[in-house]
């Protein structure tokens, strides 16, 4: 069975369709998540916290959320690549109005700068 | 320059069938261009589609990473996408791959495949197999 034996009548009224839906589920698209995103950097540049972590989970695109004296932090910006490097036991530190995150290794103590660049 | 060699180029095959409700998915070969982790990247992605769309073939994609250079890598390209997608004779696709917090990391635009119909699609895309050159040359 080929799944491309519609009827002609058929397809063109889809295309028809399709000819004003997609443009304007493009716009939404684009525009959506280009607010969400300035949205998303605005509250993460704000974000503040310092201390050891507590509990660090990476989601589904390695972006970590991490647990510092009881609060949670979710770091999900674009200028961060943490590439699972943080883990229990280590420390640190972020002011409000930056990007630059500062992770202190709980063994030896290497301290790795996170910056946008 | 990152506008005219995106960060990265994909070939991929993939199929959707969709009446209303359907499933998208298929195979991609990954290039990513520049950064720590330029490489080729073998990734699988599936989707549940809302429209009407029926395509199938080989088509390309060109896809950026929104940070910076230094920050690219095939992890913050996995998992949840969201794209748009329109065929007639010739299939073409928006895409954009957020975070759990709507915060885009990549964006793309995919040209290929045959057949007809439009539908926008939620989904998942998982690594196979991945090659940095960083490894492949040392």
């Amino acid at each position: 069975m080929d799944i491309f034996n519609f009827n002609d009548d058929f397809k063109q009224r889809v295309n028809k369709i399709v000819k004003y839906v997609f443009p304007i589920g493009l716009v939404i698209l684009v525009v959506y998540f280009y607010l969400s995103s300035a949205s998303y950097e605005k509250k993460a540049v704000k974000l503040k916290f310092s201390g050891t972590v507590e509990e660090v989970v990476y989601d589904g695109k390695s972006f970590p959320l991490v647990t510092i004296k009881g609060e949670k932090y979710y770091l999900g910006s674009h200028f961060w690549n943490f590439e699972h490097q943080i883990t229990v036991g280590d420390y640190m530190e972020k002011d409000s109005g930056r990007y630059l995150v500062k992770l202190i290794k709980r063994n030896g103590g290497k301290v790795i700068i996170f910056d946008n660049k | 320059m990152r506008y005219i060699v995106p960060d990265m180029l994909s070939l991929n095959y993939s199929a959707t069938g969709a009446m209303i409700v359907g499933l998208g998915g298929g195979l991609s070969v990954n290039l990513i261009t520049r950064g720590p982790h330029a490489g080729i990247y073998l990734t699988g992605n599936i989707s549940i589609r809302v429209g009407v769309q029926v395509d199938r073939g080989l088509s390309g994609t060109r896809a950026w990473f929104t940070g910076n250079v230094e920050d690219i890598s095939i992890d913050s390209y996995l998992d949840t996408g969201i794209d748009l997608s329109g065929a007639y004779y010739i299939g073409a696709a928006a895409f954009v791959s957020p975070n759990s917090q709507g915060n885009v990391s990549w964006y793309g635009i995919t040209v290929g495949k045959a057949g007809f119909g439009a539908s926008g699609g939620w989904g998942k895309t998982f690594l196979i197999k991945g090659w940095e050159f960083n490894s492949m040359f040392k």
